[in-house]
């Protein structure tokens, strides 16, 4: 489908590692490992990645930043002490395989010293503990090691410790802003992007994100890949927020985690036990995401019966709203998801609505052909970062509907073949997968009869939480015929299952 | 009457005949003394002499007695007679033309008294009007094929398509012509290109059935055996090529079309099993066929979702038995 945007339209700026000064045989092994983790990234995000990386380079060559305001230059020299950078190493090469930035919270001086930065820096440390190790850069260049103690998955952040150094002074520590921002207020961002060096870059907060199913704040200055975890701080030096990611392609649009996750977060990892496994951990959090994201859904449902308009073509009907639950902390009020019926050519068919969903309809084209095809692609946008290839959490929802124009009816009939939507089913198992395991059969809907096939995959690393795809094909027409598809990524049974008997009572 | 002693190939045809000489009674020696006689073997004043370095000097004779029946003897040498049963014995009386093995050497001994088979009608089966309907039909069905494609305001390159088919389908007869030549002196490219055609036609068919069955019963099953069924199609084709091609060899190439056919049919299913732990990854019906074909009554919704509990037992399965491969991830395995 072309013209679709990305379903992550932001990109995590950690960065890949770029060109040091090395010994030949370490950049070999080192070229290997960037060409492993590139193999392995999906074909977008390697492009995103090489993309952002490319850009990023290109502006801090080309264009110098501007002079620095008095107080940003005031800021950095008073501030730059509590920055780290942080390097996850691979145990086997002993060099980096991801970056980030990362600050100072706390001081706890024989307990060690407390540091936060993003989930996405470490995860690979998360998924794969033995294999990884953390060590932290500051100003200072000494190299101090880091112990990862809690995950935030869902809000992209994570608490390291560092161990104590004997001898030294006390680290400082940043203070964390209780008061919110107001819209338009200077916010200034630290960190190490691409290696280059520490940096403080002066931008303006402008307020929650739209469309995230997670709190965010939009920030209107420049993050570049390596700057995440790094601290977003008021005039007064106080954190107001973590860098997390940027919008590919946009002009200095760019995105912090709130500050009081960080704080929730905090308090959290003081009182946990010293872990070594994190899977469970990150699974839970799925689960409870899952479990946020499906129940938006089904609540919507029960809350209010969908209205069915009569309205034109692919105009959207009365969105059917739901509040957000208050249960799962940091949503954004406003934000809301359910499913809704819409029309397409004519045909009522279950879709997603609310403010974080997108829907796009139309065909391809340049493609003139002697049937006619409407298509309507729904997401809910609201996909967790889990590793470098894996991105969870979300679902999609597309319908396709043929009708015969001047085809003869074996014609129509054979497009069975060429018409039904990509078959995931049919994959093997991968790393991160099983294998698909699917069944199908003739099933009657309250208008028509469907083929309905449904796959199910489930997530090696992570128990209880799957991908369900429930692919509905009419086949009670020869001149007409409906495919939806609803697929469901890291979900878990129970949500799948009502979620697809929902989708499938209001295929009409 | 008159006896004939036989040099063998291998493959059945004669290289050499000689006969027993028939004397006249004025000839005849003294009773009891058995001079209707030849010998066989590597010395060149033999009757037969045989090129096999497996052979004695004088290895056999074939001695016809008075009451005109024929027997073999060995002359006492060290690989002896050995028949077509495998049995060795210093004298073999001849019931039969099976042949006798001598050293690397087939012999056969017939006799003219023996009956022969009938004289065998020629084939009335009008070979060229059915190559050119098999052929005609084959056509028939790509152009179906690429008309059903044909669905954008721009038409599929028919020609080509066409084109294609026919000269593939006439290179494979040629091949099997051509090997026929080689062996027989007798090409048949036209019973050939009606062995294709037919083969072609009858696997579409079959595919075909299987696919509306499929459909219209809701059963899997026809969709699961779709590929050893092509293999199996695709060997009762090629048998009908060989056995017209290379009648005489035969006999052998039977056993290897029936070996490499099932070799092609159990080493994918072998291989899958190897590595996913089942012989199939078909597990949906993917074809869409007329609304009217379809028999199989529909399920309720609450029925079908049911039973779609089962495979979440399946993936889990899954899961378990092949978690622990799950940290070659990251290519970091690559370095260590």
């Amino acid at each position: 489908m072309t013209g679709l945007p990305r379903l992550s339209a932001s990109i995590p700026i950690s960065s890949l590692p770029t060109s040091v000064n090395m010994t030949p045989t370490q950049r070999t092994i080192f070229a290997c490992l960037i060409f492993c983790i590139a193999h392995l990234l999906p074909a977008h995000a390697q492009s995103v990645d090489k993309g952002a990386s490319s850009d990023a380079a290109a502006k801090a060559a080309q264009a110098p930043l501007p002079t620095p305001s008095a107080s940003a230059r005031d800021l950095f020299s008073r501030y730059k002490d509590r920055l780290v950078q942080v390097r996850v190493l691979l145990n086997s090469a002993n060099e980096q395989s991801s970056l980030g930035s990362g600050f100072v919270v706390r001081d706890d001086g024989p307990k060690g010293v407390w540091l936060v930065t993003n989930y996405h820096v470490v995860a690979s440390l998360a998924i794969n503990p033995d294999k990884f190790r953390i060590e932290l850069r500051p100003t200072s260049e000494r190299a101090v090691k880091a112990t990862l103690v809690a995950v935030d998955v869902i809000h992209d952040l994570a608490v390291l410790r560092a161990e104590p150094v004997v001898g030294t002074a006390s680290w400082p520590a940043f203070d964390l802003r209780e008061t919110a921002l107001v819209q338009g207020e200077r916010v200034f961002s630290l960190g190490n992007p691409l290696e280059l060096g520490f940096l403080i870059s002066e931008g303006i907060y402008n307020g929650p994100v739209e469309s995230r199913i997670y709190e965010q704040m939009l920030f209107s200055g420049a993050l570049n890949s390596g700057m995440s975890g790094g601290p977003s701080i008021d005039d007064a030096g106080r954190v107001v927020g973590v860098n997390v990611a940027t919008r590919r392609g946009g002009q200095l649009l760019s995105f912090l985690v709130p500050v009081r996750y960080t704080r929730e977060l905090l308090e959290r990892a003081c009182q946990a036990p010293p872990r070594k496994e994190w899977r469970t951990e990150i699974a839970r959090q799925l689960i409870a995401h899952q479990n946020f994201v499906a129940g938006k859904l089904l609540s919507a449902v029960h809350a209010a019966p969908t209205i069915e308009t009569a309205a034109s073509s692919k105009a959207p009907s009365k969105p059917v709203g739901s509040k957000a639950s208050a249960d799962v902390e940091g949503v954004v009020s406003a934000a809301r998801a359910g499913f809704a019926s819409q029309t397409i050519a004519g045909r009522v068919v279950p879709t997603l609505d609310g403010s974080l969903t997108k829907c796009w309809a139309g065909g391809r084209d340049g493609e003139r052909l002697r049937y006619q095809r409407d298509t309507l692609d729904c997401s809910l946008r609201s996909e967790l970062f889990i590793r470098q290839n894996l991105q969870t959490g979300y679902l999609n929802i597309r319908h396709m509907l043929l009708r015969n124009d001047k085809l003869a009816t074996p014609q129509f009939l054979a497009l069975g073949a060429v018409g039904r939507t990509a078959s995931s089913y049919m994959q093997l198992g991968t790393t991160e997968m099983t294998r698909a395991e699917c069944r199908d059969d003739f099933v009657r809907g309250t208008a028509h009869i469907y083929r309905v096939a449904i796959c199910l995959k489930a997530y090696k690393k992570f128990e209880g939480i799957y991908d369900f795809t429930v692919t509905a094909t009419q086949t009670d027409d020869a001149r007409e015929r409906m495919i939806s598809t609803l697929s469901m990524h890291g979900i878990s049974f129970e949500n799948g299952r009502r979620l697809s008997d929902m989708f499938l009572e209001r295929l009409q | 009457m008159s006896w004939v002693v036989e040099l063998l190939h291998r493959d059945g045809s004669v290289l050499a005949r000689v006969a027993v000489p028939v004397l006249a009674p004025a000839n005849l020696p003294v009773a009891g003394e058995e001079v209707r006689a030849i010998t066989i073997g590597r010395s060149l004043d033999n009757d037969m002499v045989l090129e096999d370095p497996h052979c004695a000097a004088h290895h056999a004779r074939l001695e016809v007695t008075d009451d005109r029946s024929a027997r073999l003897v060995d002359l006492g040498t060290r690989n002896g007679i050995v028949s077509a049963r495998n049995k060795r014995a210093a004298i073999f009386n001849i019931k039969s033309d099976e042949p006798f093995r001598l050293g690397h050497t087939l012999i056969r001994v017939r006799s003219s008294d023996w009956p022969l088979a009938e004289e065998r009608s020629l084939s009335r089966l009008p070979v060229l009007p059915f190559a050119m309907l098999g052929f005609i039909l084959v056509l028939a069905h790509g152009a179906w094929q690429l008309w059903l494609g044909d669905v954008q305001e721009k038409a599929p390159q028919y020609l080509y398509g066409l084109g294609g088919l026919a000269l593939g389908l006439c290179m494979w007869s040629a091949m099997y012509a051509l090997f026929g030549r080689l062996f027989t002196g007798a090409e048949r490219f036209f019973s050939h290109l009606a062995i294709a055609s037919t083969g072609y036609l009858a696997g579409t068919l079959i595919l075909n059935s299987l696919e509306l069955l499929a459909f219209s019963a809701s059963w899997l099953w026809p969709v699961r055996i779709t590929q050893p069924v092509v293999v199996l199609v695709a060997a009762m084709t090629v048998r009908f090529h060989l056995r017209l091609a290379d009648p005489r060899h035969w006999r052998t190439l039977r056993i290897g079309v029936v070996v490499v056919a099932t070799l092609a049919i159990i080493i994918p299913l072998a291989q899958h099993w190897v590595s996913h732990q089942r012989l199939t990854d078909v597990q949906i019906i993917g074809s869409i066929e007329h609304p009217a074909l379809r028999l199989a009554q529909p399920v309720s919704l609450q029925a079908f979702s049911a039973a779609a509990e089962s495979l979440k037992a399946r993936v889990d399965n899954a899961r378990k038995t092949d978690e622990d491969d799950g940290d070659a991830a990251f290519g970091n395995e690559t370095i260590e």
